[in-house]
C-alpha cells in the first residue's frame, strides 16, 4: 500500500485500462495521454518517466512500455551511495562493537569485585 | 473535580467512573466476558509440531528468502534502469507486495519470521549487539512513528516515484537496511520490527484478521516455574523477538510465529489454533487509538492509490494546475494526499461522535474501539487493489526473471482476464464488507448490553462502512489508468 506497483514501468492504463463499463478504446487512451502531455501536468520529482506517448508500442513483453522512461538516461550514483551505506554501516558496527566490549569489561570488573568481596568476608 | 463533572447535570445518565468503581453494568459485564476461545491445537499434529520445534525453523526459510532478497537488491541497484526490464522491481512490487496482505490473512505475521531484515537484525545483534533496552519513547510512540513512516513512504513514492524506479526502490531498501542494522546493533531483540517497521504496523493490524493464533494455556502457565522462558528464552532458544509474553497475549498483532516460545516452554503450554478470519477482532478488549488511526490511514492510502490510477486523475491534476496556478506536483499531491488520508479519519471521527451521543462513551473511545471494525474492509480493499497488480501484471515476473536466467517470455503480462480480476476484486470487497459489519456487531454486542446503546453504536459505524465500501466499489468500476 505504501507504494503502488501499478506504476511499474509506467505500465498502467494503456493496455490494462479495460476495467468496468467505462472501457476506453485505444484511441481515447492515446488521446487522454496526449492531452495530459499538452496540459503540462506537473511530473514527479526525480521521476524517470516521461509523459505517455500514443506512438509507444503496447505489445512489449512483460509490461506496457507506454509512459516509461523510453531510454531516458537515469542517473544512478552507485559508488557514492554504496560508499555512504558501507561507511555508515562500518561506523555503526564499530561503535556497537566497542560499546559491547566496554560493557563486558565493566561486567567482568563487577563480577570480580563481587567475588573479591565475598572472599574477603 | 474536573470541569466536565462540574458542568454535567445531575440527571446525566453518564456513568460515574471517578471513584474507580464501575457502576455501569455494561462495564462490569464486559470485564467478566471470556476472551477469544481457542480452537483445535495444530501442534497436536506431529508434522506441524516437528517443523516448528525443529532447530532449522525458521532459518531454513530465511536462507532462500534472503538469497532472493539479495538478488532483488542487486537488480534494483545495479540491474536494468527501466522498471520494465528489472527483475527486482517485478519481484518486489508485482509479486511480493501484492501477496503480503493475503499472507497476513492466511498465516498472520508469519512473513515477519522469515523476513530477511529480521535475519539481518539477528545477525548484527550476534556480531556486535549492545542489547540496550528499548527506549521508552519508542514503546510509547512506536505505533505513531509507524503511522507517520507509512504515510511518508506512500507520499514519497508518489512524489519521487519509488516503485517505477528500480533505483528508488533500491535506495528505500538501503535505508531500511541501515535502520535495521542500527537497531540490531544497539537495541534488544527485534526492536525495529516491533516498534519501527512500517510494514510491521500494517502486518500487526492485518494479522488480527489472520487465521492462525498462537496462545498459551493459562491453566498450565499458572503453575509454571520457569521464569517466563517463553518470553526470556533459554540457553539454547532465543527470547521472543517481538517482546510478546504468550501467557498474557490476546492478540496476534505482535506474534510472528517464530516458534521460539514453543521451543522454550518446558510445559508444552503453547498452542497454535486455526480460527475464522477476523475472529480476534470480535473479542477486542483493549483498543488503541493509534491502531484505529492506522486502519483509517490505510483506508485513505487505498483510496489515494485508486484515485491516482483512475483516468480522471490526470485531468484533475491539470484542472488544479489551471485553477491554482501551482505547477509543483509535490505541492498538489501533498494537498490531495492530506485530504485523501483525512477523509476516512474524519468520517470515523464523525461516526464516533454520533455514536457517543447514544452509547454514552466518549468520541475518543468510540474512535479507538470501532476503528478496528474497519480492518476487515481495509484488508479487503488492499487485496482487491493488489490483485490487479498480481494478476494483470504478474507476467512481468516471469518475463524479467526469465530474462535474467537467459529465457525469453513474450506473452501478455496479464495472468488472467480483466473480468476475472474484477470478479475477484468485488468478491474481496463483499467479504470485507461482511467481515467489517460482523466485527462491528460482535464488538458492540460484547461491549453493550442495552439494545439502545447497541443500536446507536451500530447505526453510524454501519453507515461509515457502507460509504467506504461504496467508494471502493465505484473506484474499481472505472478503468485504472496511469496518471502520466
Amino acid at each position: 500500500m505504501a507504494t503502488d506497483p501499478c506504476r511499474v514501468g509506467g505500465s498502467y492504463g494503456r493496455r490494462n485500462a479495460v476495467f468496468g463499463p467505462l472501457m476506453l478504446t485505444s484511441g481515447q487512451e492515446s488521446s487522454a495521454a496526449t492531452r495530459v502531455g499538452v496540459a503540462g501536468v506537473p511530473s514527479r520529482v526525480g521521476s524517470d518517466s516521461q509523459p505517455a506517448l500514443a506512438s509507444m508500442p503496447a505489445d512489449m513483453p512483460g509490461m506496457d512500455m507506454s509512459g516509461s522512461s523510453g531510454g531516458a538516461a537515469v542517473h544512478r550514483p552507485l559508488a557514492p551511495v554504496l560508499g555512504t551505506f558501507g561507511g555508515g554501516t562500518a561506523v555503526v558496527l564499530l561503535t556497537a562493537g566497542m560499546m559491547r566490549r566496554k560493557d563486558r569489561t565493566a561486567d567482568l570488573a563487577k563480577k570480580a569485585a563481587r567475588a573479591a568481596g565475598r572472599s574477603g568476608k | 473535580m474536573s470541569q466536565d463533572l462540574q458542568t454535567r447535570p445531575k440527571s446525566s445518565p453518564r456513568p460515574d467512573r471517578t471513584a474507580g468503581i464501575k457502576t455501569d453494568p455494561d462495564d462490569v459485564r464486559f470485564d467478566r466476558q471470556p476472551g477469544e476461545p481457542l480452537g483445535r491445537d495444530l501442534l497436536k499434529n506431529q508434522v506441524v509440531s516437528a517443523v516448528l520445534r525443529s532447530r532449522w525453523y525458521p532459518g531454513a526459510f530465511q536462507i532462500p528468502i534472503a538469497a532472493v532478497f539479495g538478488l532483488v537488491a542487486y537488480e534494483l541497484l545495479a540491474g536494468p534502469p527501466d522498471a520494465h526490464d528489472n527483475a527486482g522491481t517485478a519481484l518486489m512490487w508485482v509479486l511480493w507486495w501484492p501477496l503480503l496482505p493475503l499472507l497476513y490473512v492466511l498465516f498472520g505475521r508469519l512473513w515477519c519470521a522469515v523476513c530477511p531484515f529480521a535475519a539481518l537484525s539477528d545477525f548484527v545483534q550476534k556480531l556486535v549487539g549492545v542489547n540496550r533496552p528499548v527506549p521508552p519513547f519508542l514503546k510509547k510512540y512506536g505505533i505513531w512513528i509507524i503511522d507517520a513512516t507509512f504515510l511518508a513512504i506512500t507520499w514519497a513514492d508518489h512524489v519521487f516515484g519509488i516503485v517505477e524506479s528500480p533505483w528508488g526502490s533500491g535506495i528505500l531498501l538501503l535505508l531500511l537496511t541501515s535502520a535495521v542494522i542500527v537497531s540490531g546493533a544497539f537495541f534488544q531483540r527485534r526492536t525495529f520490527c516491533r516498534y519501527l517497521c512500517f510494514l510491521g504496523g500494517l502486518s500487526g493490524n492485518y494479522s488480527r484478521t489472520g487465521m492462525l493464533a498462537l496462545r498459551a494455556d493459562q491453566e498450565v502457565c499458572a503453575t509454571c516455574t520457569s521464569k517466563a522462558a517463553c518470553y526470556n528464552g533459554t540457553d539454547t532458544v532465543a527470547a521472543c523477538p517481538l517482546f510478546s509474553f504468550p501467557r498474557t497475549m490476546d492478540s496476534s498483532a505482535n506474534c510472528n510465529l517464530c516458534a521460539n516460545c514453543i521451543k522454550a516452554c518446558p510445559n508444552d503450554a503453547i498452542t497454535i489454533t486455526v480460527r475464522k478470519p477476523t475472529k480476534e477482532l470480535w473479542f477486542l478488549r483493549t483498543p488503541k487509538i493509534e491502531e484505529s488511526f492506522l486502519a483509517m490511514a490505510i483506508m485513505g492510502v487505498v483510496i489515494i492509490q485508486n484515485v491516482t490510477m483512475l483516468p480522471g486523475w490526470t485531468d484533475a491534476l491539470a484542472w488544479m494546475n489551471r485553477t491554482t496556478g501551482i505547477t509543483s506536483y509535490p505541492v498538489i499531491f501533498t494537498a490531495v494526499f492530506a485530504v485523501g488520508v483525512s477523509i476516512p479519519v474524519a468520517l470515523l471521527t464523525l461516526a464516533a461522535k454520533v455514536a457517543s451521543l447514544g452509547n454514552l462513551e466518549s468520541t475518543f473511545k468510540n474512535f479507538a474501539r470501532f476503528g478496528y471494525s474497519l480492518i476487515p474492509l481495509d484488508v479487503a480493499a488492499h487485496l482487491a487493489h493488489n490483485m490487479f497488480h498480481l494478476l494483470a501484471e504478474g507476467g512481468s515476473v516471469i518475463s524479467t526473471v526469465g530474462t535474467l536466467f537467459g529465457g525469453h517470455y513474450s506473452g501478455s503480462p496479464a495472468l488472467v482476464g480483466n473480468g476475472t480480476i474484477q470478479v475477484l476484486q468485488y468478491t474481496f470487497l463483499a467479504l470485507g464488507l461482511i467481515g467489517s459489519l460482523y466485527t462491528l456487531r460482535a464488538i458492540t454486542h460484547r461491549r453493550y448490553l442495552t439494545p439502545a446503546r447497541r443500536r446507536s453504536t451500530i447505526l453510524p459505524f454501519s453507515v461509515l462502512i457502507g460509504i467506504l465500501t461504496a467508494l471502493n466499489v465505484v473506484m474499481f468500476m472505472y478503468p485504472m489508468a496511469h496518471r502520466m
